[in-house]
């Protein structure tokens, strides 16, 4: 879902508190290969089943997970406060669809697999309705 | 004529709690299945830890994988992209669920 990917950055890119935060930037899907603390990557996790019957409206779940590397969660913690103010109930730019809303749905800081970096996890429900 | 009363809530009561544990198992097996066939599989291992708790459930139903990496599958890591099967599971079936509570209460 190109169009709701490039509006998702499109709002981190025109943040600049968020963005001067995530110093390693906000990647799609993926991390780059090397990418330093502290990042975030987002990715289209499921699609939420539909409460309508009008095909044009598609709901999609969106997964943030931002990595900072401290002593503390703090600074993970301050870093999702910046990206939730950004997406929360914020407003998407998506190209060729009418933006409806985005509202976080969970957050959840899992157990690191990596010694020192911390790990949060948050999730936003999307509608967006086709033009 | 003094009327008398005969108070059968309690075999109201047993039949709709009957009912609504139906209701609680058929919901956490519907969600324990969808969980299992989204979970990422190698050895199967994790898929098929997925389980539900209480076997005669009252008022609840626990769905959860015990294995310690079901997590970093559910929601990723800095090295393994998300692969969710938990919340999903439980996404994909709520129109489901709701049409079991609607039997229940009949």
């Amino acid at each position: 879902m190109k169009a709701l990917f490039r509006g998702i950055y499109t709002a981190f890119d025109n943040n600049e508190a968020l963005k001067a935060a995530l110093t390693g930037g906000l990647h799609k899907v993926k991390a780059k290969q090397g990418a330093v603390c502290p990042y975030a990557v987002f990715t289209m996790v499921d699609r939420v089943p539909a409460n309508t019957l009008d095909e044009t409206y598609e709901e999609f779940m969106v997964q943030f997970n931002i990595f900072s590397e401290s002593d503390t969660a703090d600074a993970v913690c301050d870093l999702f406060e910046l990206l939730d103010a950004v997406y929360e109930n914020g407003t998407l730019t998506v190209d060729g669809y009418t933006f409806n809303y985005m509202r976080r749905r969970l957050s959840v800081m899992p157990p690191s697999d990596v010694e020192g970096v911390f790990q949060y996890t948050a999730r936003y429900e999307v509608l967006i309705e086709k033009n | 004529m003094t009327p008398e009363f005969k108070d059968n809530s309690g075999q109201v009561m047993k039949a709709f709690d009957t009912k609504f544990r139906s209701a609680l198992i058929l919901s956490g097996e519907a969600v324990r299945k969808t969980a299992h066939d989204l979970a990422r599989k190698d050895t199967g291992n994790m898929a098929n830890s997925i389980d539900t708790r209480p076997d005669n459930p009252v008022d609840e139903i626990i769905i959860f994988c015990p294995t310690d990496y079901a997590v970093w599958n559910e929601f990723g890591t800095r090295f393994m992209e998300a692969q969710p099967f938990m919340v999903p599971g439980l996404n994909e079936n709520i129109s489901k669920i709701n049409g079991f509570f609607n039997l229940a209460r009949g």
